[in-house]
């Protein structure tokens, strides 16, 4: 990678806030790879079709987080029914801590000065992160860590837009460990609702899956004109653990999410569903890295993207097999659906086998609306608009009702159906 | 004489150049039901698919009324609102669509379309239980995504389901026994006879003179080549049972109209 001294790396690198203990030790690893690395530009291979003017060019100051979470707290507009949801930026009350469910533990670094030992010992380290999770390192006030041991409580996790109207940055960081044996459920939502000014959130998600363990991950960024999010979520799976990622992008000037799986012990299943959809002015950007490390393990990927108006939807797709990972099963789909003449579709899935004893299948399609299939819901009746509009519902609805969690999956619902501009449709399209 | 429900004046259309129908004439009274019959690629699913207005194909001569309007002219969803409906050969399947929500859908646009009330859920839902009785559709294939992982048979009870609720004038069946058994078919049959009226008017395309066992037509049309060579009663189906279409195929067509 070729150094970039952009005006945001060099704002990064530049003042440094006072922090001691673990934090400031990742903020110099931080520093030391963007000093060393940079940030990508149109050079970089993983962001050639990604534009990150607006990003990189723009010297973002750092966001007050607290009073960031603290206005994203009283307009909720995301909460889940029936989990925990809390806000990044803001460390709850004690007493909000005290009253967890058991099951779900939490400890933030800024707070205690310290990570604790169950969240550090266990995840990969900082090298071969995306190059905007240096830059997060770099820039981190806090890390937020979640221990979850079973509770059949969800937790969602809810990232705010900052409060600023001068362009402003958020760098939310989470390290969640799923122990042994365990079953959660954790979903991310970012909300830069309501922002005036140009945002950034960049924001990494660090997943540790213990031996024999399940979590259901369901990230869902939703976006505005001015906000530009990029996220790098990495998820290691331990021996038989299994692991359901639902990545979930629905516009913004840009969204970018990187997700690295990581296979470290064998027997681990890993099923990755994405749906994605840029309309006009926007860029929806998802990387997938699968690696498959170690034998006896299975990945499934089906990502399904949508394009309208001048709207630029993007994946990149890569599954490793590493030598000596016998007995791996890796399939990996993207189906895309172009919704506009001006609209942009890139898709590159792409395999790298260095291994017999492997079974490993990719494909990828782009296509339009069926006239056939238009025709067939005209002739009962119905006018071009709504036809339109349950024809591309019926596309992604295989990724909507992959979600398990029905809060999750009717948030989704609703965001997709109000971005089609048929909000209405939500009572309707949605089970009793 | 009563007018015509839809009356068939020289119809010719080609799809990507290829000229299909070349000045097809018929004329359809309400209450009765007509069948066309004839050859793979003679043309019969164009006349449905030109009738319903499915794109993809030129009109390249004569006319078509109904109820005294130029149908051609008209947009495939107002040909349905209007009365008109078409059952697939091949249903388009619609992941995540409730069956029930997608007809209330429908029949609500043709309903409003005709000055009529719109049915709010729980009416829709009485008359929907009606009318799968008719079909012998079970209350959870209605409720499941339209057309997903339905079998043949039972896309095909589903088509004749929604005419049953979109209660139209016209109603063009094409190939819809095509791939049944034998108890679809008697299933089908019984549904599209339960519809039978003296003001509505039905088009049967069918390969097979069996469809016609179980629906007795008023007049039965022999399609080749784009035109119609032969018409006659329910028993020129029968007459086309045992000799097969060949005395058509190897000579010129030899009448024009009905």
């Amino acid at each position: 990678m070729v150094f970039e001294a952009t005006p945001l790396a060099q704002r990064a690198l530049g003042g440094r806030l006072e922090l001691s203990g673990p934090l400031a030790e990742l903020r110099r690893q931080g520093a030391a790879l963007l000093e060393a690395k940079g940030l990508p530009g149109p050079r970089d291979e993983a962001w050639r079709f990604t534009s990150l003017r607006g990003v990189t060019d723009v010297p973002f100051q750092r966001a007050n987080a607290r009073e960031s979470a603290l206005r994203a707290s009283s307009t909720p507009k995301h909460e889940l029914a029936g989990a925990v949801s809390w806000v990044f930026g803001e460390v709850p009350a004690e007493s909000v801590i005290q009253a967890l469910p058991p099951g779900i533990e939490f400890w933030s670094s800024r707070q205690t000065g310290s990570i604790p030992a169950w969240a550090k010992a266990s995840l990969s380290p900082e090298k071969g992160a995306p190059p905007f999770a240096a830059l997060n390192a770099c820039e981190l006030e806090d890390v937020w860590c979640f221990r979850l041991s079973g509770s059949p409580t969800p937790l969602q996790i809810i990232y705010p837009g900052p409060v600023e109207l001068t362009p402003s940055m958020l760098t939310p960081r989470v390290r969640v460990v799923v122990e042994a044996g365990a079953h959660a459920c954790l979903i991310e939502t970012t909300t830069p609702e309501g922002v005036a000014g140009a945002s950034l959130t960049n924001s990494v998600s660090e997943i540790f899956v213990g031996q024999n363990a399940e979590l259901e991950h369901v990230r869902i960024s939703l976006g505005t004109p001015q906000s530009r999010q990029i996220s790098s979520v990495s998820t290691e799976l331990t021996r038989d653990s299994r692991y359901r990622s639902r990545l979930i992008s629905l516009g913004g000037a840009l969204t970018r999410t990187d997700l690295t799986v990581a296979f470290a012990e064998p027997g681990a299943h890993a099923d990755l569903d994405g749906l994605y959809f840029a309309s006009e002015g926007e860029q929806v950007d998802h990387h997938t890295v699968v690696e498959h490390r170690v034998g006896r393990c299975e990945s499934l990927q089906k990502y399904k993207g949508l394009a309208d108006g001048n709207g630029q939807a993007i994946f990149d797709g890569i599954v490793r097999v590493h030598q000596g990972a016998t007995g791996t099963s890796a399939h990996q789909q993207n189906r895309n659906l172009l919704l506009a003449e001006n609209a942009v579709i890139h898709t590159k899935p792409h395999l790298e086998i260095e291994n017999d004893d492997v079974k490993c299948t990719h494909g990828a399609t782009v296509g339009r609306l069926r006239l056939d299939e238009q025709f067939y819901l005209q002739s009962r009746g119905l006018d071009l608009e709504t036809t339109r509009t349950l024809l591309v519902y019926a596309f992604a609805s295989e990724i909507i009702d992959g979600i398990t969690l029905p809060a999750a999956r009717n948030l989704v619902r609703r965001e997709f159906l109000k971005k089609l501009g048929n909000p209405e449709l939500f009572a309707e399209l949605t089970e009793a | 004489m009563q007018n015509p429900m839809i009356k068939i004046e020289e119809l010719s259309a080609s799809v990507d150049g290829k000229s299909i129908l070349k000045g097809i004439n018929l004329e359809i009274r309400a209450g009765e039901v007509h069948a066309v019959m004839g050859p793979n690629g003679s043309g019969k699913s164009t006349l449905a698919s030109v009738l319903a207005g499915k794109p993809g194909y030129t009109v390249t001569g004569g006319k078509v009324t109904y109820q005294g309007k130029n149908l051609l002219e008209l947009a495939p969803e107002i040909r349905a609102r209007e009365g008109i409906f078409l059952g697939f050969q091949y249903p388009v399947e619609l992941p995540g669509v409730s069956n029930l929500y997608f007809l209330k859908a429908a029949v609500n646009a043709v309903r409003k379309h005709q000055g009529l009330e719109e049915y709010d859920a729980v009416d829709f839902l009485e008359l929907a239980k009606q009318k799968m009785e008719l079909v012998e559709l079970s209350t959870a294939l209605t409720q499941r995504p339209v057309n997903v992982g339905f079998s043949g048979g039972e896309k095909k009870r589903n088509e004749i389901f929604q005419m049953a609720l979109l209660n139209p004038k016209l109603a063009i069946l094409d190939e819809t026994d095509s791939g049944l058994d034998i108890d679809a078919l008697r299933i089908v049959a019984q549904g599209v006879n339960a519809q039978r009226s003296p003001s509505v008017s039905m088009l049967l395309i069918t390969h097979y003179q069996r469809l016609l066992e179980y629906i007795q037509p008023d007049y039965v049309h022999v399609l080749v080549g784009g035109q119609i060579v032969k018409s006659g009663d329910h028993t020129l189906a029968l007459d086309l049972e045992k000799h097969g279409y060949a005395e058509f195929m190897s000579s010129p067509a030899q009448v024009g109209a009905a």
